[in-house]
């Protein structure tokens, strides 16, 4: 038989052992034989259970095993119909999973529900604070028992966390008696419900579309042809930006990265002329060096310059251009300056701290769990390492790249270049640049829609388009916000179009574009 | 128990194997076409490779959670779902249809002229289209259908079928015949050095593009629709056509031209039309490198 086991969690003192007491004299468990193991010294539990385990943390730390043969035999012994384990706060789950996957205990028992017991004022310092246990206990739970008022911060706190934790007060032992122990759905079934259901609902949107006149199938072909054009260098972005994370020690970086910040930024540019990705592949990879220590100027001058001058672009642009050296050494000059000048604001007006989203929630759960410890190890231990921290990327930039695309494919079909009239000067400029931000383009396509343009607007225009749409637009922003902060995305975007807007103007007024 | 803690693993794992065998079928088949240029080829196998390794190694790189998290493989669900789902590539301008912007005059030419042999007899660069036999014999039907010489018919069409005719042979006969999977290697020949080819008799299929402010009341273009880097990138391209009932010809539907090159007051070459038949749309692509 297969025991259910049911966790509660919380801190010393937060009333977990009083819950527990709580939820097993409830009628549900009086007739029901019940095994407890707490993994704390503290209270014990006595109402209700036929026999409780108590281990220290220490003891579950150094001697895993003799633990998990010691639950083994209560199992054996006891043949209980549920067994309830009070763990302790501080430590993270993943140590209970691995005790709960010994070989003595794989088969007999698995994971039924899990509770958090917190204090609604004491939570909210504690998760920013106590490092990935507590973390790790929120986002796996099923649900929070809380004592104290829960305002709409902590709930949205607590959502971005595990958006399918339900929260309850302390004392609605029904309710979460109700949670803990009702059926759940297996998540294979939910995936495929859910996969059935976006179908059904691509389906009509697909036939709506087609019915108010808008051609879905020419939304589908550019989707894809972005998409696939977009996943291969997404992979290699997050290739490069994990090997650079687990493999590369800091202190190389911090040895051989140039310390003037001058050469510093020399060398992103160097770095991105030898860099044959797109924008897909620079956002994690500019990730990766900020977290490594290389200064947030050259980083910042390295993402924005690589989609514009390297060598893939270099060859688009001179093929759509016609071979017109002029055009494409403009480009790759407009960008270089333009990125050395945002490079520079940074230096200038430093960013601070507020770089990454508000609490780096994303860094801590990231999947591949502890990676700080990673820069030692077998080599082969730390390649597993970095496919997992890659994969786990992947999906996390994945979901930005695949709205983003969306919303740049709908964009381009409806067309929206059609509505604009004709400008001139700065103004021409300016659409041109907003065009490029709203049509998200890959870097190495962009050339040949932009002389397309040529017959509409001046050539000074077009340089707006192919030197900002590289650097900035609809999918960067998103890729951007799945680890930036909003406030560091807002000046980024702002700062890049105030100087690409200020460089382009003024040089193409003097090269008489 | 194993099992219950790497749900998650689990999950991903199927999706990226299920992208993953998509898509090689997606660039074995050549369906990858309708989307992206055979550059990306070798990306998209080491798209392929990456996906099945993950997908294989899941069991390494399993995590112990209790919570399965499966959001996330939407990222690779939906765009299979669209892929999945039947659709039709872009097969005309019509998408362009009203707009002067993506008019070009002529195919452009990135290639330098010392190249020029080379990109000639190369036969390597020409794609593989799945429709190439289909594409033929519609340009054959054509050439039947304009009651053309008996025996030029079947010079024409042995010629089709060895595909690489030389510059000796088009000199020869002065005569050049675009094949569907060469249209823009010719077109650029021509454009290279249109002297050369001035009096030349072509015959080229294209769709027709005569919506353009730009185009005189007897112009139009045959056009293809050129791939640069990806679909969202399709412009058409083709060498304008000058023919009396030009602006009566339906817009987008498909033509084969035969007639002679002639230069323009302007320098260009262009196409004074002989004859033109309908003809079956073509659905590759072209992709000029």
């Amino acid at each position: 038989m297969n025991t259910p086991i049911y966790v509660v969690s919380g801190f010393l003192e937060s009333g977990k052992t009083m819950l527990l007491n709580q939820l097993l004299s409830r009628s549900e468990w009086q007739s029901a034989k019940v095994g407890v193991v707490q993994f704390e010294m503290g209270e014990t539990v006595l109402q209700g259970c036929v026999k409780s385990l108590m281990f220290s943390m220490e003891q579950t730390m150094s001697q895993p095993e003799l633990v998990a043969e010691q639950m083994a035999g209560l199992i054996a012994s006891e043949r209980p119909d549920a067994l309830w384990i009070e763990w302790n706060g501080m430590v993270a789950m993943e140590q209970l999973y691995k005790l709960l996957n010994a070989s003595v205990l794989k088969g007999k028992c698995s994971l039924k529900g899990m509770l958090l017991v917190g204090h609604a004022e004491m939570l909210p310092n504690l998760l920013g604070r106590t490092g990935p246990a507590l973390l790790s206990q929120v986002a796996e739970c099923d649900c929070i028992a809380m004592r104290g008022q829960i305002d709409r911060r902590l709930k949205a706190q607590l959502k971005r966390l595990n958006p399918g934790v339900k929260l309850l007060q302390f004392d609605a032992y029904e309710a979460i008696q109700r949670q803990l122990t009702k059926e759940r759905e297996h998540a294979g079934s939910r995936l495929s419900l859910t996969f059935l259901l976006l179908a059904g609902i691509y389906l009509l949107v697909k036939a709506v579309l087609n019915a108010i006149g808008i051609p879905a199938d020419t939304i589908v072909n550019i989707f894809l042809g972005i998409i696939l054009q977009a996943v291969p260098f997404l992979l290699i972005g997050v290739l490069l930006s994990s090997v650079l994370q687990i493999l590369v020690p800091q202190r190389l970086i911090e040895r051989y990265f140039p310390k003037s910040i001058g050469m510093g930024m020399l060398f992103a540019v160097l770095g991105g002329f030898l860099f044959p990705v797109c924008d897909c592949a620079s956002i994690p990879v500019f990730k990766g060096l900020l977290r490594k220590g290389v200064p947030l100027p050259a980083a910042v001058t390295f993402m924005l310059v690589t989609p514009v001058i390297n060598p893939w672009v270099i060859v688009s642009t001179y093929y759509a251009f016609s071979g017109d050296l002029f055009i494409v050494a403009s480009r790759i000059c407009f960008g270089i300056i333009t990125a050395i000048f945002i490079g520079t604001t940074y230096i200038i007006w430093p960013a601070g701290d507020n770089l990454f989203r508000e609490t780096r929630y994303e860094e801590i759960l990231c999947s591949c769990g502890f990676y700080e410890d990673t820069t030692d190890g077998k080599l082969k231990e730390r390649f597993w390492v970095v496919m997992r921290h890659a994969q786990a990327t992947f999906f996390d930039v994945g979901k930005y790249l695949v709205i983003g695309t969306f919303v740049s494919a709908i964009l381009q079909v409806i067309n929206i270049q059609n509505t604009l009239g004709v400008y001139q000067g700065a103004g021409a400029v300016v659409v041109m640049m907003c065009l490029a931000f709203a049509l998200s383009l890959c870097s190495s396509s962009d050339a040949i829609v932009a002389r397309s343009f040529l017959s509409q607007f001046s050539l000074g225009a077009i340089m707006g388009f192919i030197v900002f749409g590289p650097m900035m637009d609809i999918k960067n922003v998103l890729l951007l916000s799945s680890s930036f902060s909003k406030h560091f995305i807002i000046r980024l975007l702002l700062t890049t179009f105030g100087v690409c807007f200020g460089v382009v103007y003024l040089l193409s007024k003097m090269g008489g574009m | 128990m194993k099992f219950h803690f790497s749900m998650q693993s689990i999950l991903e794992g199927l999706s990226e194997a299920a992208f993953a065998i998509t898509l090689f079928y997606l660039v074995a088949s050549d369906r990858y076409l309708s989307y992206v240029t055979p550059s990306v080829k070798p990306y998209l196998y080491f798209t392929v490779l990456m996906l099945l390794l993950w997908a294989v190694s899941s069991g390494k790189m399993k995590r112990l959670t209790y919570k399965t998290r499966y959001a996330h493989c939407f990222v690779l669900l939906l765009p299979l779902l669209v892929i999945l789902v039947p659709h039709k590539p872009i097969q005309t301008n019509s998408r362009y249809s009203d707009t002067s912007a993506f008019f070009q005059s002529e195919p452009i030419s990135a290639m330098s002229i010392d190249q020029q042999a080379s990109v000639y007899f190369d036969d390597d660069e020409a794609i593989a289209s799945p429709l190439e036999a289909v594409a033929m014999t519609t340009l054959e039907d054509a050439v039947v259908d304009n009651q053309v010489e008996e025996s030029r018919q079947t010079e024409a069409r042995t010629e089709m079928q060895t595909e690489i005719r030389t510059v000796a042979q088009e000199d020869a006969e002065k005569r050049v015949i675009v094949g569907n999977d060469e249209f823009y290697n010719r077109l650029n020949a021509i454009y290279r050095d249109p002297s050369h080819y001035n009096g030349y008799e072509i015959i080229v299929t294209g769709f027709v593009l005569n919506n353009m402010d730009a185009l005189d009341e007897d112009t139009f273009i045959p056009a293809r629709l050129a791939m640069v880097c990806c679909a969202a990138d399709l412009t058409p391209i083709g060498m304008p056509c000058k023919y009396k009932g030009a602006s009566g010809l339906k817009t987008d539907s498909w033509v084969t031209v035969s007639g002679v090159i002639n230069i323009g007051e302007d320098g260009q070459p262009f196409i004074d039309a002989v004859d033109i038949a309908p003809a079956e749309p073509v659905e590759a692509y072209v992709y000029p490198y």
